[in-house]
């Protein structure tokens, strides 16, 4: 099979047959669009760090979505009814723009209230999963909570005006190697879910559009039948999560709850002050 | 009916790139913040990876880790924001390379080459309010009892 990418692009032997197979009739489809998705992550993500030009932005974010969408080839297409696959595209393109310029933007406070939109973005995402406990909590948590608390700190910490580091990448390595290192990391990922869905590309297609469970088997063993969320998670599905996590994970959420006690006390002895003694402070 | 298998392959696409992005955002900015809310956005990838993976293979198991990073993310948010302003304090500014000379001896130092110039749209400029309405009555009583309001 030739789905081994940039694995394979590694090897000396594999590398001269992807050549060889650039230039015949038989362009190995896989390779071209992972490189093609490497190279434009790569150029998008430099024209976006931070010490780049003014105004490379739009080019950067322009870049980055067309690599993604290189990427994005390397799956089976999603398929169904319209409404469901724009609802999905469009969360996930919101929450993607909403990454990118909350790593881009030059205010750390925009960058955290487009955080937060990120975090929006990913719980419709866990709601279209059938997650429905975990995206209440991503929101209530992670954007009602922690997100303000970084909020506070910025109000707390925050130099007057805008300060010239957040406009400046630091050394040779981080402004040089970054955008590759994400980049080849991203498509990485990627083409490791290639190979797990090249396996269900060889199967042929119901009629209906939708697979027979009964045709493949992902690499754990578990088949992973289609179905919409209704089916696969039945009523009372939060209820089952609970008694999961309250049965085979009882040890792991007694240990998640001392270690919030343990991060509790440490926040505290960190950022309070201990007596002070003749104008020196003192350990508490 | 949607292709369940393919949405949970490409929320995993979704939860990579959000992982990438976060990584690469650690590596590039110089704000211990921004910094800190890019590692957020790695664990928030990671979450989506565990809610594809679990819808993938009809496990609760991703929901329940889920659960637990949340925990975690929480914690380390406690923490790491306490650090922060406590770093803030020491030095004055959130900039990472401010904490240089904790670097491992021998190294040379870093010293910012081509440090950009303020641009006009910078200066930011407040607005200047006009007073308005009648001057409020103050109470010296009040004042007095809780001075210091």
């Amino acid at each position: 099979m030739t789905g081994h990418l940039l694995w394979g692009a590694l090897d000396g032997s594999l590398w001269r047959q992807r050549v060889t197979a650039l230039f015949s009739a038989g362009m190995d489809q896989p390779f071209v669009w992972s490189v093609l998705g490497t190279m434009l992550l790569i150029i998008g993500l430099w024209a976006l760090q931070p010490g780049a030009r003014r105004g490379g932005r739009i080019w950067g974010i322009l870049a980055c979505f067309a690599g993604l969408a290189c990427c994005v080839r390397l799956l089976v297409p999603l398929t169904g009814p319209l409404p469901v696959v724009l609802t999905f595209r469009l969360t996930a393109a919101l929450t993607l723009m909403a990454a990118v310029t909350t790593v881009v933007t030059k205010n750390p406070v925009y960058s955290a209230i487009w955080f937060a939109l990120t975090l929006i973005g990913t719980s419709i995402l866990m709601l279209l999963l059938g997650g429905q406990f975990v995206a209440v909590a991503t929101v209530a948590v992670y954007a009602g909570a922690i997100v303000v608390t970084f909020l506070f700190v910025l109000m707390l910490a925050q130099s007057s005006g805008r300060a010239p580091y957040d406009r400046l990448t630091w050394g040779r390595i981080p402004a040089w190697w970054g955008a590759p290192a994400a980049a080849l990391l991203f498509v990485m990922l990627c083409s490791g879910m290639y190979q797990e869905s090249a396996a269900r590309r060889q199967v042929d297609l119901r009629p209906d559009g939708t697979h027979d469970p009964a045709m493949y088997t992902s690499s754990g063993g578990t088949i992973s039948a289609p179905g919409t969320v209704a089916e696969r998670f039945p009523p009372h599905h939060v209820a089952k999560l609970g008694g999961t996590l309250f049965t085979r994970y009882l040890i792991p959420v007694q240990v998640v709850a001392t270690l919030l006690l343990a991060a509790l006390v440490g926040a505290v002895a960190i950022a309070s002050y201990g007596p002070t003694v003749g104008g020196r402070e003192q350990p508490l | 009916m949607i292709d369940f298998v393919s949405l949970c392959e490409h929320t995993m696409l979704v939860g990579a790139a959000l992982f990438t992005l976060g990584m690469f955002g650690f590596m590039v900015r110089r704000n211990l913040i921004v910094m800190f809310l890019c590692v957020e956005m790695m664990l928030q990838g990671v979450s989506l990876t565990w809610v594809g993976a679990g819808a993938y293979h009809n496990q609760w198991d991703g929901q329940v880790m889920v659960i637990l990073i949340i925990a975690v993310a929480a914690c380390e948010a406690g923490l790491g924001l306490a650090l922060v302003m406590m770093l803030y304090q020491r030095q004055g500014s959130l900039d990472i390379v401010a904490w240089q000379r904790t670097r491992e001896e021998g190294r040379p130092a870093f010293v910012d080459h081509d440090i950009p110039e303020p641009v006009a749209a910078d200066d930011i400029s407040w607005p200047v309010l006009t007073p308005a309405g009648v001057a409020p009555e103050i109470n010296q009583e009040e004042r007095l009892h809780r001075s210091h309001v």
